[in-house]
């Protein structure tokens, strides 16, 4: 008997000591979206735990149309209203109610903004990676067993299983592990845009042609599915006071017919409709599809901007939502004035400005500085001074044989000035990614430079100044430019 | 219920739990009640079919008893009486007069052959028969071996089901270590294998030649590993309990020859025949031309109960040409060998006869895994007249469905698998292990349970195959 109760104690602290094991294995096969990538799903869902209780006045619901439209930064700013985004790719309206529900477990908000674009959709099956990406990271409790329960009887090619034991799913992740997925507890604490997905580029092209109202008084089918769950929504909204606003953003594929059907279903339903393809609200909001979106269905940061603007100021009068500080947004203006800086960098032609966003971002960046001497004449006391900024001394002689490297990271600064080649080689962030940058002048008096990092080439290799800037928080180098030291006004090229 | 899914795990460890709980000697119950759910869980459709097949075979047992010791006069026909009746069914649903739409009743080959072979010990007077209904009940229904064996012999199995074990550690642990190598056969070496396998095969048009080869020695070693996972998870199980089941391999593609290979290969069903088709038909007692229409006779028989398909027979009547042909040209080989300059203890002669061997099997597998004989023929015949080695060293092999790190991971595992079986050729692996401090063990167990969790084919978009032996 002795030996026997011997054996159960081996055996449970083994099996402890097994759980454990498959417990971190699980949380690094499990995939993470975090503020470094475009869509950061993992981020938003783990920092909307982070709010303090009961904070949130606004929660913005919807799929990517909605994850990329409203800043809750820009509207605490502009506002005062405390808002959370719960937006992700392809979130349909079984997954936004869930969330709707989850978030109700530690928030009270006055309003409701649910973005409308998957109103429409019926492919319920093909969404299953991303419904996997807003569930998995729920909190586990009753929410997310009726969600796992309804999503696997909807969607009957997925397992509840395999929520419950996520390595079902992802265990073949392995062959594609990254970074990320060892870096979870430093990455999981990055949600400063509170959900909100930041595009920078812009569409360029423009086909589209808002909506007239009465130009037909056709009317779309809504599926099934996705009007109960908007009932459920509308439901879950009235049982706790809540006010519920549907937003449909600027997009190519929204039809007058899905306009009425939607305007219709609000009616019935008695909540405020906002179509930004109607003429009257696209030119309230001075849109331009052209200049504000980044494909056809996606508002850049400028985009969202004008978005969030006018929904704030709608909310503030139309709804008094009251302004009030909050430290939780308070800590992230910063945060966010990074993120515009970040986003307007590639597009900053002129040098002096430039260097003046490195000057407020160096304390992210790793930058890095190269001289393809080709004539640095143009070079001026301002731009000296641009550098000095940074912590450079920036001493060129005025020669043709010049060549000059810096590396400039939060930790430290290296810099070098010569007449022969230079090459510097190390690492930053800690050892994890290598750097390699010369600045050549060969026998035959031609220049070259380089700036490598992790053996990919990111340097222009133009004639002049070279520069590569790495956010250290995204892991990603996000502008490489070069800066023409030898025409008047020194251009930029990229 | 699969042996790999959790379902049937947790639905051994409450039948295990039972088992200890109970006092010795009702301990048996437990394993009947739970091979009674078991059966009912898996194919409740086949329950009444199965239920019916007990209570005939246990009346005919009885019958044939008695009738031998009375000496009953007309004692051979009804013992024949009863083999005919058993047999029914299994020929009902193995032949071509068996309509595609209708499925076996699960594990239907293998009770069927249990209970053949308990029938005729009864007659010959090797055994007596169980006169406890429920008892003989246990012994046809135990769950760890009805869908896929081995099949068992009542004198080896019945008194250790009725014998309620005590429970020891050493034996516990050693059950688990077969159950965890059960899953990595299944899950990392035949699973991963059936991916390009089903790749090959399903789309034989497109993959000739050295695909062929590729594709038919994958299912050699997939069909291996798969069924010796079974076994093995069965073992396991079985062990759990402190039953002990006969091995039903003995690392049959190390077989010098095809008459080696069946020594080695699903011994249960070979000795089986042999000791219930071939010896009764005469063995080689009666001449050799008696001796080779016995053995394609017993190969016949062997195909016919894999299946109603004419694949499965030529597979058979393949293997019975193989060891004739073996026998005929046995003197010509060994006067080629000698020539060459091979000792007959050579080692490369050894091996170089093992390998041709396998491919010899491998051939006679591809038969076997085509979906008929035209379709086996033609990638057989590609083998030899489309010439595409370069397979093997361009990327061509990464587009079967496994990218390069998976087939590391197959080949990898299969490089475990061959090693392994080097090793336990003389000695015991999970006794080594067993006599290791705590946390060499342990950590051994670990990464191993960790390699299958991590690297098995096993959830989503991975449907884990049904062990290929259960659809026999």
């Amino acid at each position: 008997m002795k030996k026997n109760i011997v054996f159960a104690i081996k055996g449970s602290l083994f099996l402890f000591l097994l759980g454990i094991i498959l417990f971190i294995i699980n949380r690094t096969l499990v995939p993470k979206y975090f503020i470094n990538t475009s869509w950061p799903t993992t981020s938003t869902y783990l920092g909307f735990y982070e709010m303090p209780e009961n904070s949130v006045n606004v929660l913005f619901l919807g799929s990517s149309h909605g994850a990329t439209a409203f800043i809750p930064q820009e509207l605490y700013n502009n506002y005062g209203i405390t808002s959370y985004n719960l937006c992700c790719e392809q979130q349909n309206l079984v997954t936004s109610y869930y969330w709707l529900k989850e978030a109700l477990r530690f928030q009270k908000p006055k309003a409701v903004v649910l973005e409308t674009f998957y109103l429409f959709n019926n492919q319920f099956d093909s969404s299953e990676p991303y419904i996997r990406k807003a569930i998995d990271y729920m909190k586990w409790g009753n929410v997310k067993r009726q969600a796992v329960d309804d999503i696997c009887t909807i969607d009957t090619n997925q397992s509840k299983s395999s929520y419950y034991f996520t390595n079902q799913r992802f265990h073949t992740r392995w062959s594609e592990l990254s970074e990320d997925d060892f870096s979870y507890s430093q990455m999981s604490g990055h949600y400063e845009m509170k959900g909100f997905s930041t595009m920078f580029n812009q569409i360029n092209e423009n086909d589209y042609v808002p909506l007239l109202i009465g130009e037909s008084s056709e009317t779309a089918d809504i599926p099934e599915l996705m009007q109960q769950y908007m009932e459920k929504i509308n439901a879950l909204c009235n049982e706790n006071g809540i006010t519920l606003i549907l937003v449909k953003n600027p997009t190519t594929s929204q039809k007058i017919n899905e306009h009425n059907a939607t305007q219709q279903l609000a009616d019935t339903l008695n909540v405020p409709f906002y179509d930004f393809n109607t003429m009257q609200l696209y030119n309230d909001i001075a849109f331009s599809f052209e200049e504000d979106m980044i494909d056809t269905g996606h508002p850049s940061l400028k985009g969202a901007i004008k978005i969030t603007n006018y929904l704030g100021k709608i909310l503030q009068t139309d709804y008094d939502i009251a302004p009030q500080i909050n430290d939780a947004w308070e800590d992230t203006r910063y945060a966010y004035s990074c993120l515009q800086l970040s986003s307007n960098l590639k597009h900053v032609p002129d040098i002096n400005t430039y260097l003046d966003c490195l000057k407020l971002m160096k304390e992210q960046y790793s930058i890095f500085i190269t001289l393809k001497n080709d004539g640095i004449d143009c070079l001026d006391e301002t731009v000296s001074q641009g550098f000095n900024d940074l912590g450079l001394s920036f001493n060129l002689n005025k020669g043709d044989s010049t060549t000059y490297i810096a590396i400039i990271t939060p930790e430290n600064i290296y810099e070098n000035v010569s007449n022969i080649s230079l090459e510097a080689k190390g690492t930053i962030r800690s050892g994890i990614v290598q750097y390699q940058i010369t600045s050549v002048i060969n026998e035959k008096k031609r220049p070259s430079c380089s700036i490598q990092l992790d053996e990919k080439e990111y340097a222009k290799n133009y004639k002049g100044l070279n520069i590569v800037v790495y956010d250290n928080m995204t892991k990603d180098v996000i502008d490489s430019v070069s800066f023409d030291t030898a025409s008047i006004g020194i251009p930029s090229l990229r | 219920m699969n042996f790999v899914s959790l379902n049937y795990n947790l639905f051994l460890l409450c039948i295990v739990i039972l088992y200890y709980i109970l006092p010795k000697n009702i301990r048996w119950y437990s394993l009947l009640a739970g091979s009674f759910l078991f059966y009912f869980i898996a194919a409740k459709e086949a329950v009444v079919p199965f239920i019916a097949m007990i209570i005939l075979s246990y009346c005919g047992s009885r019958i044939i008893s008695c009738a031998c010791t009375r000496t009953v006069r007309y004692r051979k026909y009804i013992f024949i009486l009863f083999i005919i009746l058993v047999t029914l069914p299994l020929f009902f649903y193995k032949t071509v007069f068996s309509p595609d739409t209708l499925t076996a009743p699960l594990g239907l080959s293998f009770f069927t052959l249990q209970i053949l072979a308990y029938l005729s010990d009864i007659y010959t007077g090797k055994i007596y028969p169980q006169t406890n209904f429920f008892r003989y009940a246990l012994f046809v229904s135990f769950f760890p071996q009805i869908l896929q064996g081995p099949i068992p012999r009542y004198e080896q199995l019945g008194i250790q089901l009725f014998t309620g074990h005590p429970f020891q550690e050493k034996n516990f642990v050693k059950a688990l270590q077969l159950i965890l190598w059960g899953f990595f056969l299944k899950l990392m070496v035949a699973d991963k294998a059936a991916v390009i396998v089903n790749t090959v095969f399903d789309n034989h048009e497109l993959y000739r030649g050295c695909y062929v080869i590729l594709g038919g020695s994958l299912y050699s070693i997939q069909l291996y590993a798969d069924f010796l996972a079974c076994v093995t998870l069965a073992q396991g199980a079985a062990a759990l309990f402190g039953i002990y089941l006969t091995d039903n391999f003995n690392h049959p593609y190390f077989a010098s020859s095809i008459h080696d290979f069946w020594r080695r290969w699903h011994i249960s069903l070979s000795t089986w025949l042999k000791d219930y088709v071939y010896i009764p038909l005469g063995g080689n007692r009666k001449g050799t031309l008696r001796k080779y229409v016995n053995l394609i006779i017993t190969f016949l028989v062997s195909g016919m109960w894999h299946g109603n398909g004419f694949q499965y027979i030529a597979w058979g009547l393949f293997h019975a040409f193989y060891q004739i042909i073996g026998a005929f040209t046995l003197n010509f080989r060994e006067s080629l060998y000698k020539l060459l300059g091979f000792a007959p203890d050579n080692f490369f002669k050894k091996h170089i006869r093992r390998v041709f061997t396998f491919f010899l099997v491998t051939l006679a597998w591809i038969i076997f895994r085509a979906d008929n004989l035209n379709t086996a023929f033609s990638m057989i015949g590609s083998v030899f007249t489309v010439h595409n080695p370069w397979i093997f060293f361009d990327d061509s092999l990464f587009t079967l469905g496994l990218s390069w790190k998976e087939l590391l991971i197959l080949f990898a595992s299969v490089g475990i698998l061959s090693v392994s079986s080097t090793l336990q050729e003389k000695i015991c692996i999970r006794d080594i292990i067993i006599a290791q401090p705590m946390i060499i063990r342990w950590s051994i167990y670990i990464a191993a349970i960790t390699a299958v969790y991590v690297f098995g084919t096993y959830g989503f978009e991975f449907h884990t195959q049904d062990f290929i032996y259960g659809g026999f």
